[in-house]
């Protein structure tokens, strides 16, 4: 996995191990999420927030999957009006926040789905690759981010 | 298809289905069909993950599938998945590959099927 793979809007990237405020990587309110595009954006950030290459490919598998269940609300079929990626570096955390009007969604207990084809394996796979989970809803809008800790 | 997936069907002493590229929400149906479609012929069966680039739940659950409907058909079914990948830590992340054996290589997967094509 290496660098955006077809446009995705990217605005200024933050230095090394500094904290900075939220920059949006992704945003969408009516098309097609290029996942593709997006998790490689999240890798290349990683790495240049010091994750040597596993760890970042497992963040970028955290956000992906998170930015699937945002678009698709767990069906293909369906898209939600409203997806944004936003990441940040705060206080030694690669945070990554995913937005969705999606106010049906939950966060499933922790733990291996019975099965892989019942719902939750995303979570799961996200809940494995990073440290910290958190859904918040506010405003009609649902906010997922997700923390790991940087490395010194 | 989209171009970031290839798939490459290979007949030999089993079928080898080749998985180029990436596999997630948006190719992955795709890659049901191929497999499905290898599935039900009856033939012993390796799903050559190497050089998948990146595999998300989406491919897991296709495998999952695919385990199903292979074990319906009477076909065998074995991963090749390099132990150090991503891919291979992934099923073992998720236990998929207590359920289909996973191989360094092509060879020592087709090697498992025809030394015990029975499974015993």
């Amino acid at each position: 996995m290496e660098g955006p793979a077809n446009g995705t809007p990217t605005h200024s990237h933050p230095s090394v191990g500094s904290d900075n405020e939220w920059t949006t990587i992704f945003e969408d309110v009516a098309g097609q999420v290029p996942f593709q595009a997006i998790r490689a954006e999240i890798y290349r950030r990683a790495r240049e927030a010091g994750f040597p290459e596993q760890a970042a490919w497992d963040l970028a598998m955290a956000v992906h999957e998170a930015v699937v269940n945002a678009a698709t609300h767990g069906s293909p079929s369906r898209h939600e009006d409203l997806v944004r990626v936003q990441h940040r570096v705060r206080r030694g955390f690669f945070e990554c926040r995913v937005t969705s009007r999606n106010l049906a969604w939950e966060l499933p207990p922790p733990g291996r789905p019975g099965s892989l084809s019942r719902p939750g394996l995303g979570f799961f796979l996200i809940r494995t690759f990073v440290d910290e989970v958190v859904l918040d809803k506010d405003s009609g809008r649902s906010e997922l981010t997700l923390r790991r800790k940087i490395p010194r | 298809m989209p171009d970031t997936l290839e798939v490459i069907v290979e007949e030999n002493a089993v079928t080898i289905v080749h998985v180029r590229g990436e596999v997630d929400i948006l190719t992955a149906p795709a890659l049901r069909t191929r497999l499905a479609e290898a599935a039900r012929r009856g033939r012993d069966l390796v799903v050559d993950l190497s050089e998948a680039e990146f595999f998300d739940a989406s491919g897991l659950r296709v495998l999952d599938q695919i385990a199903a409907l292979a074990s319906e058909h009477g076909t065998r079914l074995a991963l090749v998945a390099p132990g150090r990948s991503s891919i291979r830590r992934l099923l073992d992340i998720v236990r998929l590959d207590e359920r289909i054996p996973a191989w360094d290589s092509v060879a020592a997967a087709t090697a498992f099927l025809m030394e015990d094509p029975r499974g015993n």
